[in-house]
């Protein structure tokens, strides 16, 4: 059942970081797909509720000089929809895309994604490879972060009380980058990713400069990336062997954990080589 | 034999009605003045209860009661009655039930309900029937010996012999788990005790007559003084039949007499806080010749009841006597046993029984098939019933039980089925075909009686009333096409009543045994008949002639000989009126009845005149695995039923589909999944998978029928609703196996199964 809250919906930024600045105890409504959920679970019993989603600002995709800016409550059927996201950001709309069902998606927006640090969140892995810079503001201060540093673990981030993650930063890639977003899931319909991954390759037509990135969801507490792993596959011959020694890596990595009750460990590492291959075939061209 | 309404695929009667979002469910239903109930549940799956206290929770404005297991002294069941409304002294499964808050609103009904504190003494839990039949488990009930609380035994001819002549004996271990019906709609349950000592209830049920039967025996009341009303239900598959949350909805609200206590379960409560479905352990020892004919089996099913095992009785006792399936074989032992677990606990689930059965002995015929090089169609149509064979249980196999070698055949052209490919590789795709019979006999009690009442209107109209309840399976359409074709009116005139209502409606055993069409059917044509000798009394009376003289046609009536003059009924409706104004007769109401011929089985051998009638059929399925992810795609899937004659074809053709889905979840995804301490850990459909729209939405669905008439039945009409999902779970897998060459004995075969088990298998090609 629902606690009672204070609700406010302010309209500017500034606003809205004052009162952030001041009320403790402060949960941010944006789509409140998780929010609400939380709340009627019992998770969450906030004071303050603050809706974000009279503030036009926040709500806006944008073409910038490196790259793409997009606010924190631009929604997953926003990015389906924007023109923006091509290339090497098509990851980012096909993650986008196949999160939960289409009236989820009218609703959840990215920064929530992000937020809520979800092993398996839809956005996170493409954000990942795609380096996003996030924007975060409180009222005295402008931070930038990256997935890697900003999140900290399941449901964890590095954002503190009285800030704002305000817009994401898509930098600029060259135009032939090429990406790719897979998930397992148990049913076609709506359900949560078992497994997913996002691949990008940078420069997939010049092997100097060849640039390979792959995150992979649900198998850690956060999104996880190999160095070891994007090293055998960047700048040099990808063939089978290259493929499943980058697998291998991965897979001797990772410590998926036993209790999920979507995948088991041993299927998780199967998919991890199944993407590999599978991904870079689509994008290189194979078979591998 | 030409009809008018019988084997038409016309529109659902509440089509409309539901599209457009104005049937009403009980979650619509506004009580006026009503008050919300809130329970706390255990979080332990086995434990003592030491104290409850509730430090003064109900002096919170707007509480009017708390109540705790100490204030209800009565039990729920129908049979052995041992279900524990609310726990008092033990809690038996996560979950239960341990007090109750009655309040003006949920808020406060949750302010004193976070007030209540229990100290427990946790004890040890058993999960596990193997565990739990070991003589050192925890006790679920202390009362008995051990946590076996039934056992339904079929002994016929002489098993050792019959094993003796066996050319090969193959014995397998088999189990599915337990299941949720995730129906639509959650159950809801209202009631409101009068002032005069009356009990009000409105319900989700699939079975008012059983809980007003219930509600009037604890609560010592006339049956004619409790009322159970039912309006439209989103949903059941047999999880709101017998009783759930109606026991308890009335014992609370004796508590505020006046007042309606109102509960519509949240879709978590659904899992822990009603029934689960199925969940059995079995193990099969079949004997047969060189010649593939089965010689002697031995069955033995551990039904896993969970905390209670009530409505789990008649399912042990039938899905034993089901086991063998549609197969002759003269010496059979089989053991079917209900065991008491810390889960919570299980009732009737779409099947009833025999899903469990069918999995172990058609993936056994499989295995058998395989071990001895046969096609599994030919092992199949060597030992399936035959015309006037005699069954396992002793009875005589007629009609449309001896088709199975017809549907057999049918299926197996549908699917394509080549003798001579296994399966076929086509990149890191395989693809396979599989084949498994299935029978279902509605398991019911031995008077399990359907009425059905008809009231021609003086415009000649009719209203049709029963007391069956549409969950969705279309028996309001079906029911009104069997009205419309006795009495010889157009569908247009007959109104069936919507809701159900013990006050007004004729009885019912209740919805279940997917025996609607045919009992109630019968009831129908029986109250039909009734109304139209009514009418030939007051035609005989019009015409003044003999009543065995009177002809009725088309909704008219005239003397025999003499079809140039004709009368209306409409005019006969209501007696009849001479010209001066005085009217003799009767009113054209009719009533009708049917009660099934059947017996309790001898208790020694379990053999007897149990079912009512049989029906059964085949299903085939071509489909294709990735080898790389392990999905399996079902890209055709066929069912040739012979269910007599089909009254809808397209809202039987609908049952059938809806139940091969529903089937196809338990085969491939759905399983409820328990902590080590009991608790239910996917309670919620982000965990619970059950198929989407889009999971078969590119599957080949065929629905075949074969209509051998059954006698004594509406328009021949046999028992169709269940019979779908049987086979389901078994078809696929011994397609999967065939594409594998893997066996599988445990459900639901998920991506994660059937990679590893490939990868192993890989491993061991090498």
């Amino acid at each position: 059942m629902f606690n009672n809250f204070d609700y406010c919906a302010p309209e500017t930024l500034i606003e809205l970081l004052n009162i952030l600045g001041t009320k403790k105890s402060s949960s941010i409504l944006a789509g409140g797909t998780d929010l609400l959920v939380n709340i009627r679970s019992g998770k969450l019993k906030p004071k303050n509720v603050i809706d974000i989603k009279k503030i036009k600002s926040l709500n806006t995709i944008k073409k910038v000089k490196h790259g793409i800016e997009i606010g924190a409550s631009v929604t997953m059927n926003d990015i389906s929809r924007s023109p923006h996201f091509t290339g090497p950001y098509s990851v980012l709309k096909q993650s986008a895309s196949v999160m939960g069902c289409f009236e989820i998606r009218n609703r959840a927006t990215i920064a929530g994604n992000i937020i809520n640090a979800s092993p398996g969140a839809e956005t996170l892995t493409p954000l990942s490879v795609l380096q996003a810079e996030l924007i975060i503001q409180s009222r005295s201060t402008t931070r930038t972060s990256h997935v890697s540093e900003f999140i900290k673990g399941v449901n964890k981030t590095a954002l503190k009380n009285n800030e704002l993650l305000t817009s994401v930063l898509l930098p600029s890639y060259p135009p032939d980058t090429k990406g790719i977003y897979m998930r397992r899931q148990r049913v076609k319909g709506m359900d949560l990713a078992s497994i997913n991954c996002c691949l990008l390759i940078i420069n997939p037509g010049k092997l100097s400069k060849r640039e390979v990135r792959f995150s992979l969801g649900t198998v850690a507490t956060v999104p996880y990336r190999s160095k070891k792993a994007e090293n055998i596959l960047s700048y040099s011959k990808i063939d089978t062997n290259s493929i499943n020694e980058a697998a291998d890596i991965i897979n001797s990595e990772i410590s998926p954990r036993a209790s999920s009750m979507r995948a088991t460990p041993e299927y998780k590492r199967s998919m991890v080589r199944h993407f590999l291959k599978t991904g870079i075939q689509r994008i290189l061209g194979g078979p591998f | 034999m030409k009809y008018s309404h019988i084997g038409k695929s016309i529109n659902r009667v509440d089509a409309v009605e539901k599209v457009t979002g104005q049937a009403r469910f009980i979650a619509d239903i506004k009580f006026p003045n009503s008050l919300t109930v809130r329970l706390l549940r255990s979080p332990y799956a086995h434990a003592l209860i030491k104290t409850v206290s509730t430090f003064n929770a109900d002096k919170i404005p707007g509480v009017l009661k708390i109540v705790t297991g100490k204030d209800i002294q009565y039990k729920s069941g129908t049979i052995i009655n041992d279900i524990n409304i609310m726990a008092s002294e033990k809690v038996r499964f996560a979950g239960e039930i341990i007090a109750a808050v009655i309040a003006e609103s949920e808020e406060i009904a949750d302010l004193a309900l976070d007030k209540i504190k229990v100290e427990f003494d946790e004890l040890p839990a058993v999960l596990d029937v193997y565990e739990a039949i070991k003589t050192d488990a925890p006790l679920v009930h202390d009362d008995i010996a051990s946590n076996i609380f039934h056992h339904y035994k079929l002994r016929k001819g002489d098993m050792y012999s019959g094993f003796k002549n066996s050319h090969i004996i193959i014995a397998n271990e088999f189990s599915v788990p337990h299941l949720s019906h995730v129906q639509l709609e959650t159950h809801g349950c209202a009631a409101r005790w009068s002032p005069e000592g009356m009990l009000e209830l409105t319900s989700s049920s699939q079975s008012p007559f059983i809980v007003r039967e219930y509600l009037a025996k604890i609560m010592k009341l006339p049956q004619s003084k409790v009322r159970v009303h039912i309006p439209y239900v989103g949903g059941g598959f047999g999880g709101k039949s017998d009783l759930t949350i109606e026991p308890l909805i009335a014992c609370l609200a004796r508590f505020v007499p006046g007042r309606w206590v109102r509960l519509i379960l949240t879709r978590e409560e659904a899992f822990y806080g009603t029934v689960l479905g199925r969940g059995m352990k079995g193990k099969i020892k079949t004997g047969v010749s060189k010649d593939g004919t089965i010689m002697a089996e031995e069955i033995k099913m551990y039904f896993n009841a969970g905390a209670y095992g009530d409505f789990c009785i008649p399912i042990i006792s039938g899905g034993g006597q089901n086991s063998p399936g549609p197969y002759s074989c003269s010496n059979i032992k089989v053991d079917s046993y209900g065991v008491y677990t810390n889960t919570p606990f299980v009732g009737a689930f779409r099947g009833y029984g025999h899903p469990e059965g069918n999995w172990m002995k058609e993936r056994q015929l499989d295995i058998i098939a395989h071990k001895l090089s046969m096609d599994p169609i030919d092992i199949r149509l060597k030992n399936c019933w035959k015309l006037s064979d005699v069954n396992h249980i002793g009875q005589r196999v007629t009609g449309a039980a001896s088709k199975i070698d017809t549907c057999i055949k049918k299926a197996a052209k549908a699917i394509g089925w080549n003798k001579n490919r296994s399966h076929v590789r086509k990149g890191t795709k395989i693809y396979a075909q599989g084949i498994s019979c299935f029978m279902k006999s509605p398991v019911m009690a031995t008077n399990a009686t359907s009425c059905a009442a008809v009231k021609l209107n003086p415009d000649g109209s009719l209203n049709l009333s029963v007391g069956t309840i549409d969950i969705g399976q279309g028996s309001l359409t079906a029911l009104t096409q069997i009205c419309a074709e006795r009495i010889q009116l157009p569908l247009e005139k007959i109104n069936i009543s919507r809701e159900t209502d013990t006050d007004f409606s004729p009885y019912e055993w209740q919805t279940v045994a997917s025996r609607g069409t045919w009992s109630v059917g019968n009831a129908i044509i029986n109250a039909c008949d009734d109304a139209i000798k009514k009418i030939k009394i007051n035609a005989a009376l019009a015409f003044d002639v003999n009543r065995d003289d009177i002809i009725y046609k088309d909704a008219h009536v005239y003397v025999k000989g003499k079809s140039s003059r004709k009368i209306p009924i409409k005019k006969l409706c209501n007696g009849y009126t001479f010209k001066d104004g005085s009217t003799k007769g009767c009113y054209a109401a009719g009533n009708g009845s049917f009660i099934p011929f059947i017996s309790r089985p001898d208790p020694s051998t379990g053999m007897g005149n149990v079912a009512a009638e049989w029906t059964g059929g085949c299903q085939a399925v071509e489909l294709h695995i990735d080898t790389q992810t392990g999905h399996v795609h079902i890209d055709k899937f066929v069912t040739v039923i012979d269910a007599g004659k089909i009254i809808n074809p397209s809202l039987a053709k609908g049952q059938i589909t809806g139940a091969v889905v529903q089937g196809l979840g338990s085969a491939l995804f759905e399983k409820i999944i328990y902590s080590h301490e009991g608790r239910i850990r996917n309670d919620h459909l982000t965990d619970y998978k059950i198929p989407t729209i889009k999971d078969f939405a590119d599957t080949i669905m065929e629905v075949h029928f074969i209509e051998t008439h059954e006698d004594n039945a509406p328009f021949g009409a046999r028992c169709l609703g269940e019979h779908g999902i049987v086979s389901v779970p078994s078809v696929v897998a011994n397609a999967i196996s065939t594409a594998t060459q893997i066996d599988f004995f445990d459900l639901p075969i998920i991506p994660d199964k059937l990679l590893s088990e490939l990868d192993r298998k890989r491993l061991n090609d090498v």
